[in-house]
């Protein structure tokens, strides 16, 4: 509105035409000179005349329901297309969030309190928990935990970590659970044990990653593992034995730091540099024999006189090394012969580093679904853990050899066993059968295989032997030490020398 | 809270998923849709589908229009255009229909207005938003505007009088107030100028 003497009223008269004369003439003089008046009268006209122009229809009262319905029927999908982007944005951003905090949590390897089981208990296994001080006897399948403790009084166990590990506990071990931790999803870990006392076998599972770490404590030795097998003999609080199956560990004591490597074994005392014990030397892959002549029910179990402080041993009189095939012994096609489901197992004593292990041999008569349990073996039973490496397919009626665990009291408890294949097997050839065996078993040694032949797959644990380096550079044993005595076995004196040059 | 939006804020509350903004918008502009359908020519029936079909595109384009205070001249482009398409499915002939179609208001032939343009498209625009103004102020202010301003019998200040009960001399006074209140009112709704 305009203040002058002209008013808004007076421009509205004026467009209305309601003015006279004189009033008309006043109004546009001033407007003339007034550019808020000219403003206001402007708008006035254009809203004026766009009144009054205005013969707009009403649409139909349907159409316009149908028009505002329809945004409702879109409203949905027009969010969600405004929401979509930032819905994705937020998913991936959550997205990476969780794989990082994932990742991050993958890589502390002590995030996690794991767990480890008591598989197999061949006679008596305690534990003493982390919050007790007390010893309490211990089942097969129960579970232990950091912090616990772990003794075998009699017999053998097994103990099997949550990284794969599988630790043979002999009887008088005693291990403590220092350590047993992951991060997520068990990507990286660390296993620190302790060992007291005892022998153990330890079988450690491949370490994962860099970040991973397995690692033994004996009263004089740190034993770090990257994956391998070996076995910690603690022989006093002054001095333990560390022999390498496989793969490699890094041993160190107060003065010395080294890496044994595989078949390698070093007494480690407590302040002096390692001793190195002769090389291990792998077995060869035992031939099919055939038992002749039944065998005693129940198998008799090897004397312990052969190892008797699980140093390895030097007389390997299981199996025959090829020196004692007969030397003529020419390529010929040998009849087929099933076994008899009624011959008795062969049980031989085994040369291995432990007293209580056997080899055996003989016709498949029953087996569980599921492979696990009890086996029936020419009459015998032998017992078939997690533990148990097989090779081949077993099927009743098929040969099976292997390698057991022998418990006075107990059934025959398999570490490994090998299905033969089928092909001819010798006739028992008088031959054969001359050659001196020293095991306790009379065994027929087939003679070589028709070719075609599948070849056995070799033991994925070898059985070793002591032999001596052909090159010793390294400290020889000192007397005290507990040491291999080849003369201490009969046996010992049929090893075939050609065992060295293997 | 403001009760008049421009057309800006109404497309914005529509993105939003306001339906109160979508009802006002087909409030505010559904008589200027459908009279530019019947201006080219379109009987009521595919007018109401023209109506129909530019505010399905409006609909389908809110996220798009990228000055949406331009939203009066975007329908009367597209209405223009929907009807000309709507003309020429309904008959083969129609540029030649066409020709002879002429608007009543302008005398411009509806085929060069329906394809360029109309002149009195903005006045088209204005009544839109006058005739909303008119509505919210309501009360005596909304039938004094009407008689005055709407009304095809355009009745004289005494019949005013009259049929308000109204004094005649309170007439021009009363009309200046409710003017001054149509032009708050258009200018909360964004007409330029007011």
């Amino acid at each position: 509105m305009s203040h002058h003497e002209i008013h808004f009223t007076n421009l509205i008269d004026w467009l209305d035409n309601r003015l006279d004369a004189e009033a008309r003439e006043r109004v546009e003089a001033h407007v003339a000179s007034c550019p808020a008046c000219q403003r206001d009268l402007a708008w006035l006209q254009r809203v004026i005349q766009a009144a009054r122009s205005d013969d707009t229809v009403e649409p139909p009262a349907k159409a316009v329901a149908q028009v505002k319905a329809l945004y409702r029927a879109k409203k949905a999908a027009l969010r969600g297309r405004q929401r979509a982007p930032r819905l994705a944005f937020a998913f991936a951003l959550t997205l990476v969030l969780l794989i990082s905090m994932a990742w991050y949590l993958t890589q502390v390897p002590t995030l996690f309190a794991r767990e480890a089981t008591l598989t197999t208990v061949l006679g008596s296994a305690q534990v003493r928990h982390a919050d007790s001080q007390t010893w309490q006897e211990m089942a097969a399948g129960e579970t232990v935990h950091e912090g616990d403790g772990v003794r075998v009084l009699d017999g053998t166990a097994v103990l099997a970590l949550f990284e794969g590990s599988l630790l043979e506990m002999q009887a008088g071990s005693e291990l403590a659970l220092s350590t047993l931790r992951s991060g997520l999803f068990g990507v990286t870990y660390q296993v620190v044990l302790g060992q007291t006392a005892g022998v153990v076998d330890y079988n450690v599972a491949p370490l994962r990653s860099a970040l991973c770490r397995f690692e033994a404590y004996a009263p004089t030795v740190r034993v770090a593992v990257h994956g391998t097998r070996f076995v910690i003999a603690v022989q006093s609080q002054e001095q333990t034995q560390v022999t390498v199956l496989q793969g490699r560990v890094e041993v160190t004591n107060a003065v010395t730091k080294t890496v044994l490597v595989e078949r390698e074994a070093a007494v480690v005392p407590a302040n002096a540099p390692l001793v190195y014990l002769p090389t291990l030397t792998p077995l060869p892959t035992p031939e099919p024999t055939t038992t002749p002549t039944p065998s005693p029910a129940a198998p008799t179990l090897p004397s312990p006189t052969a190892t008797p402080t699980h140093m390895p041993a030097l007389p390997p009189q299981q199996g025959r090394h090829p020196t004692a095939m007969p030397p003529s012994s020419t390529p010929q096609p040998m009849p087929s012969q099933t076994p008899s489901p009624t011959a008795s197992m062969s049980i031989t004593p085994t040369l291995t580093l432990e007293a209580n292990r056997v080899s055996f041999r003989g016709v498949i008569e029953s087996l569980p679904a599921r492979l696990l349990g009890a086996w029936t073996i020419s009459g015998q039973t032998v017992w078939v853990t997690p533990r148990t490496q097989i090779t081949g397919t077993p099927e009743v009626g098929r040969r099976a050899r292997g390698i057991a665990l022998a418990i006075a009291g107990q059934p025959l408890v398999a570490l490994q066993i090998e299905i033969e294949e089928l092909y001819p097997t010798a006739t028992p050839s008088p031959g054969l059968g001359t050659h001196p065996t020293p095991t306790p078993m009379r065994t027929i040694m087939p003679g070589p295989r028709p070719s075609p032949i599948v070849t056995l797959p070799p033991m994925r644990t070898p059985i070793a032997t002591l032999l001596p380096r052909r090159t010793p550079h390294r400290t020889p044993i000192p007397s005290s030490t507990p040491s291999p005595q080849p003369s201490a076995s009969p046996e010992a004196t049929a090893t075939p020398p050609a065992l060295t040059g293997s | 809270m403001p009760t008049e939006y421009n057309d800006a804020q109404l497309i914005v509350a529509c993105r939003k998923g306001q339906e109160w903004a979508w009802d006002m918008l087909v409030e505010r502009y559904k008589r200027l849709v459908y009279s530019i359908a019947l201006r080219a020519g379109l009987d009521q029936e595919d007018a109401a589908d023209v109506f129909q079909t530019v505010f399905t595109l409006l609909v389908e384009n809110l996220s798009n229009l990228h000055a949406p205070q331009g939203l009066a001249a975007w329908l009367i482009t597209t209405t223009r255009r929907t009807s000309w398409n709507m003309l020429r499915k309904r008959n083969r002939e129609l540029p030649q229909s066409l020709a002879e179609t002429q608007d009543a208001d302008s005398n411009h032939p509806a085929e060069e207005w329906l394809l360029h343009g109309h002149p009195d498209e903005s006045r088209w625009a204005d009544q839109a938003l006058v005739r909303e103004a008119l509505e919210r102020m309501g009360g005596r202010c909304k039938e004094l505007l009407w008689l005055l301003y709407y009304d095809p019998a355009e009745p004289s200040y005494e019949q005013i009088s009259h049929r308000m009960n109204l004094p005649l001399g309170s007439i021009g006074p009363t009309r200046a107030r409710c003017l001054q209140k149509m032009r708050q009112i258009l200018q909360a709704m964004g007409m330029d100028g007011a």
